[in-house]
């Protein structure tokens, strides 16, 4: 599908988010962003944005859950 | 990694972002493709890194989001260039050593010479300068092959030449042909030629080899006598001499001679005392050219001087062209002094132990030593002779002129025959008197 969220987990320390349109939301427990038909948030505790670009995220981390919210 | 070493070159910056929206901000950021990186949440407030292009495009979404930057810590080339801005001089110098360095580095410094017996190492440097290879020459100038060709064609004993550039040294390693050298010699020996004596003595002991001896073991000989002659006499049957025949004479002849020692001097003499004082001055070698430094002038009456040489050289062959001269002026005042008898005895023996050692060094054998040392007032003499075995025979050419014997002879007896002891005038006598 077209334009739809590409999250890629590695382990539980590191996520890549592709294909996101915004942040929304950025503590160190808690990243909520916006993609296309849904919210993501991504739940951890010392959590980092290595890098991020228009359309690619790498956040670092202990990371507890990934949720879908719609 | 490269893009690690992009992002110094560039510069970057850590800042804080703090106010109304900084979410919004961070959105901005990455619709403007501004590169964000390490964006980390600290209480009320966003850390990130952001390269120095990024950071100049910052101003409007400030503006727009109502947030505020707070520069934390700078990195990369353009923080590092201003910060030392005022040293262009040393990095000017870092530089212009390193050009220094790589232009010395294309001369030839020093040249080695490896291999010569015969020839010494000056003489070839001297030969090479002659063609143009000299200290402080270009070495892309240098061909070794061409050198190695010359230095073959020029030299007729040398069979072997190797020419190597090593850092700033050239070395050349040559091999002689040892064999021409005493095929040379020996040709000097091929001539006949008479052993003669070359001083007054006595003959201990003669082993001939080729030739016909004149003398034998007791003989007294003067200077110039004939000891063995290199002419062999050839007898018929009838025991005439028809012919001679020609060779170099070769013997062992030890005699029996005398030196006479006869040395003097003076019981009083001048001795250096060093007062203790001495004073360095320095000397600088450049190019071959030697400048003295204005410092450390001497101004001694009396002093010796030592001067050691000190060669910059980088490793083990790259020789710089700066030679140091250390020059060391060690003062010293002149006394007039005496010797006591014992000092002036043990001299004298000091002396003629050293005329024997160099006698015996010339394989000479001292069988006796009648030298006196006698002390007086003003003067210490030590005169005698000493009596030694040495070697005899002074090679000369043989002159071949008579070819034919004058007289006939009529059976010489087989022992003269042998030895031929007697000249040919004695067996002449001999005859008429028979």
């Amino acid at each position: 599908m077209y334009g739809a969220v590409i999250v890629t987990a590695t382990g539980k320390s590191e996520v890549l988010i592709e294909n996101y349109k915004g942040i929304l939301e950025y503590t160190n427990e808690k990243i909520r962003l916006q993609t296309k038909g849904c919210q993501v948030e991504v739940a951890g505790s010392c959590l980092l944005i290595e890098y991020y670009t228009n359309d690619e995220m790498k956040i670092t981390g202990s990371i507890h859950r990934i949720v879908y919210d719609p | 990694m490269f893009a690690d070493k992009l992002k110094f070159l560039q510069g970057y910056v850590k800042v804080r972002l703090t106010g109304y929206a900084p979410e919004r901000f961070l959105n901005l950021c990455s619709n403007r493709n501004i590169l964000i990186w390490n964006l980390e949440y600290r209480e009320e407030h966003y850390e990130f890194c952001i390269s120095l292009p990024g950071f100049r495009q910052l101003k409007p979404i400030l503006r727009k989001t109502k947030t505020r930057l707070l520069i934390l810590e700078r990195f990369g080339l353009p923080f590092w260039m201003h910060r030392y801005r005022k040293r262009k001089i040393f990095f000017f110098g870092i530089l212009l050593c390193s050009v220094s360095l790589y232009v010395m580095s294309l001369f030839i410094w020093n040249i080695q010479v490896e291999g010569n017996l015969h020839r010494t190492d000056s003489a070839i440097i001297k030969f090479l300068e002659e063609h143009d290879i000299y200290h402080g020459i270009l070495k892309s100038r240098l061909d070794c092959a061409a050198l190695e060709e010359l230095l073959r064609s020029e030299y007729d004993d040398v069979i072997w030449a190797s020419a190597k550039i090593q850092g700033t040294r050239l070395i050349i390693e040559i091999q002689e042909n040892l064999a021409t050298n005493q095929e040379r010699k020996a040709d000097i020996d091929d001539a006949p030629s008479d052993l003669i004596a070359q001083k007054d003595g006595e003959i201990y002991s003669i082993f001939t080899r080729r030739g016909t001896p004149y003398v034998e073991k007791g003989t007294k000989v003067q200077a110039g006598d004939m000891l063995v002659e290199g002419k062999l006499p050839i007898y018929n049957d009838s025991g005439e001499i028809v012919n001679y025949q020609y060779c170099p004479a070769d013997a062992d002849i030890l005699a029996v001679t005398e030196y006479s020692y006869d040395e003097r001097f003076s019981m009083t003499f001048e001795d250096k005392v060093f007062t203790g004082n001495s004073k360095k001055s320095y000397q600088l070698g450049l190019f071959g050219k030697l400048l003295r430094l204005p410092f450390g002038k001497n101004a001694f009456q009396h002093c010796d001087k030592v001067t050691t040489e000190l060669p910059l050289k980088l490793g083990e062959s790259f020789y710089l062209p700066i030679v140091l001269y250390t020059e060391e002026s060690k003062e010293y005042v002149l006394e007039k002094k005496k010797y006591t008898k014992q000092q002036a005895e043990a001299l004298a023996e000091h002396k003629l132990a050293e005329f024997c050692k160099k006698l015996e060094q010339k394989g000479v054998q001292i069988i006796e030593n009648s030298v006196m040392i006698v002390t007086e007032a003003n003067v210490c003499t030590a005169a005698g002779t000493i009596r030694v075995i040495e070697p005899m025979g002074k090679r000369q050419a043989t002159s071949q002129g008579e070819l034919a014997p004058e007289a006939p002879t009529d059976g010489g007896t087989a022992l003269e025959e042998r030895t031929g002891l007697k000249t040919q005038q004695e067996e002449q006598s001999s005859n008429e008197s028979d």
